[in-house]
């Protein structure tokens, strides 16, 4: 009993032993300024790295997430096969013609999986305004194209199914197109020459900056499909089907069963190369998510490196307060400091200003996130997960480092330490 | 107080070669006297100092202070002897240069667990003439000043026993004078005190003073009985 007594009682005297050390060590901190401000400095910008690189990396990543998300992850492209070689020859930039309206309908009839669709037909025209021309790509889509799309009017009307039917002469514009033909100036109900088939503009989309292929979709201009093939381009295939598949599950067999029907009407497969390629957009986010993986893992390792650095700063500074104060060593040694009293003292020191340090990086850790998001166009990301884990490797790392200098503050003889100049 | 007998201590230089710095030294320093030990630079007589306060051990040889015998503790174990029953006085003041006197006064209490009582660190101030001084930081005071808050430091955990260390060296005649008064008010309150200087004068104050030489006591003499001055 009494022994039990006696421990809890040095317990509490340890206890409030700590708790002098602590408010003597902060004391301290406060009188060296300039040291404890270099300290957090170091340790805040190892923080604001690795969180600004991380997040921007995260930035890359999220764009490709939103532009899948912006078309649907269960999107199918069929496209007319272009630069299809024939006696071994490549005839670069012709699009294969045997994409037609019976492929269409037997896909639509034959694969369920298919919710929505719109066939394009697509090519570069010249557009003129008043006195503006430019060439650009026109697009002949079906309604529901915009809806596969997820994409909205900014102003005037979609077209419908009336003017699909009529082969109507009206253009929607993309972002781009309107403010290089019609500047400032609202497009809606102005006329626009089409290879000199003149069309009436009925409205703009919504602007959508670069899609996951190369194509910027805001610098095309949108007409009925019907429109494009009778009264622009007089053909009678299609450049490409897309097709909405009702599930994400439901993908893969649907991708199988388009290309098998295919392959079956065109006979091709076995010996004759493919005159069509099935692309879904998630084949293209993948390669875009291994590349922008392949970032993030480079990203955490400058992220990493930066936490170093930043820690080999601040096990340098200790270093040098190390050997600056050893006679203040000996001293305390001397007035009964045990090495552990040392050792904490000189741990704690420097603890506390690489802790208010790294909260203060993933403060500006965020600034810097924003920053970088707006300079490289990415989407902004702030992942507190990444911040808390560059926060505690921050403080992992710090300690580590730090434990060496003020285990050499420990392990000093005080006799030596008092004889020091 | 103090039993040392045949104390050894030899250091083992760079190259391997052995130094002997103190040779089979014997003595005994009762309570309350004020001892003064003499002795040319390199004569061990700083070695002497310090294993008798503790931050050093002896090579061979026993050394009991109050009884215990405490040449064969633990590093640890000798960091709580010094912290409770030694107050150091070093040449060179060694105060802490930016914390005030008062902090430097409280200082030992730190690595006693106990919390730091403040009034007791401003009386000893007030006792050393150092009053008004409390809030002052260490290089703002003279080298007297600094002296006398080193004293002041040194009794803060109530220690029986005073060890200096050349405390005068770095002192005008003045200053130097009334640290050595001071030191002779404590031991007329019953501390036992440890002196070590080469200065005659110094040493004058003293009850009792003891050469060494070659690392050995060379000579023993009791100038006076305890506490004549």
């Amino acid at each position: 009993m009494e022994s039990r007594e006696r421990r809890s009682d040095r317990g509490a005297a340890q206890l409030s032993r700590y708790r002098h050390l602590a408010r003597a060590a902060w004391r301290q901190l406060w009188r060296h300024q300039a040291r404890s401000v270099l300290v957090m400095t170091c340790a805040a910008l190892g923080v604001t790295g690795s969180i600004a690189a991380v997040n921007f990396a995260a930035g890359g990543r999220q764009q490709v997430v939103d532009q899948v998300a912006r078309l649907g992850s269960n999107v199918i492209v069929v496209a007319a096969l272009q630069d299809r070689s024939t006696g071994g020859r490549a005839r670069t930039g012709t699009i294969a013609t045997t994409l037609r309206d019976d492929d269409y309908r037997a896909i639509r009839r034959e694969v369920p999986a298919v919710v929505r669709s719109s066939a394009l037909a697509t090519a570069s025209l010249r557009l003129k305004a008043g006195g503006l021309s430019k060439v650009a790509p026109v697009v002949g889509c079906e309604p529901a194209f915009f809806d596969i799309k997820h994409w909205t009017i900014d102003a005037g009307r979609p077209f419908d199914a009336v003017d699909l039917r009529r082969s109507a002469r009206v253009a929607l514009l993309g972002a781009t197109v309107a403010r290089d033909l019609f500047g400032d100036a609202s497009p809606v109900g102005e006329r626009l020459h089409i290879n000199r088939v003149p069309f009436e503009v009925i409205g703009v989309l919504a602007e959508r900056g670069q899609g996951l292929d190369v194509t910027n979709e805001d610098a095309q201009v949108y007409v009925p499909l019907t429109a494009a093939m009778r009264r622009l381009l007089n053909v009678e295939h299609y450049s490409a089907l897309v097709l909405e598949v009702g599930t994400f599950e439901a993908l893969p067999g649907a991708v199988r069963d388009v290309t098998d029907l295919l392959r079956d009407r065109h006979r091709t497969g076995g010996f004759r190369p493919d005159d069509f390629s099935v692309l879904n957009q998630q084949a293209l986010a993948d390669t875009r998510l291994a590349a922008s993986r392949q970032l993030g893992f480079f990203v955490r390792w400058i992220g990493l490196s930066a936490l170093l650095v930043a820690g080999v700063g601040v096990l340098a500074m200790a270093w040098i307060t190390v050997r600056d104060r050893t006679r203040e060593i000996g001293t305390r040694r001397a007035l009964g400091a045990t090495a552990r009293d040392v050792f904490c003292q000189f741990a704690f020191e420097a603890m506390v200003l690489a802790t208010a340090g790294a909260a203060c990086g993933v403060a500006l850790g965020w600034v810097a996130s924003r920053i970088v998001a707006a300079r490289a166009a990415l989407p902004f990301v702030f992942d507190i997960g990444n911040a808390a884990l560059a926060f505690a490797l921050a403080i992992a790392v710090n300690f580590a480092f730090v434990s060496w200098p003020a285990r050499r503050a420990a392990r000093l003889d005080p006799i030596e330490a008092l004889r020091h100049a | 107080m103090i039993e040392a007998s045949h104390l050894s201590r030899t250091y083992t230089r760079g190259d391997g070669t052995p130094v002997t710095a103190l040779r089979d030294v014997s003595l005994v320093i009762a309570p309350g006297e004020f001892v003064v030990v003499r002795g040319a630079s390199g004569s061990g007589k700083s070695s002497l100092l310090n294993i008798l306060g503790c931050l050093d051990t002896p090579t061979s040889g026993s050394y009991r202070l109050g009884g215990e015998n405490v040449s064969a503790l633990s590093d640890n174990e000798r960091s709580h002897v010094r912290s409770k029953r030694i107050g150091f006085v070093f040449q060179n003041f060694n105060l802490l240069p930016r914390a005030t006197a008062l902090e430097n006064v409280e200082l030992p209490a730190l690595y006693t667990g106990a919390a730091p009582d403040h009034a007791r660190a401003r009386q000893l101030l007030e006792h050393v003439g150092l009053g008004g001084r409390a809030d002052h930081f260490a290089t703002e005071l003279s080298g007297g000043e600094q002296q006398r808050v080193a004293i002041a430091r040194a009794l803060m955990n109530d220690p029986p026993l005073l060890l200096a260390d050349e405390p005068t060296g770095n002192l005008d005649s003045a200053a130097g004078e009334s640290v050595m008064q001071l030191l002779t008010s404590l031991q007329r309150e019953g501390r036992t005190i440890v002196l070590v200087t080469h200065d005659e004068h110094v040493a004058s104050f003293a009850d009792r003073e003891i050469v060494i030489r070659d690392g050995v006591v060379a000579s023993d003499t009791r100038r006076r009985e305890r506490g004549q001055a």
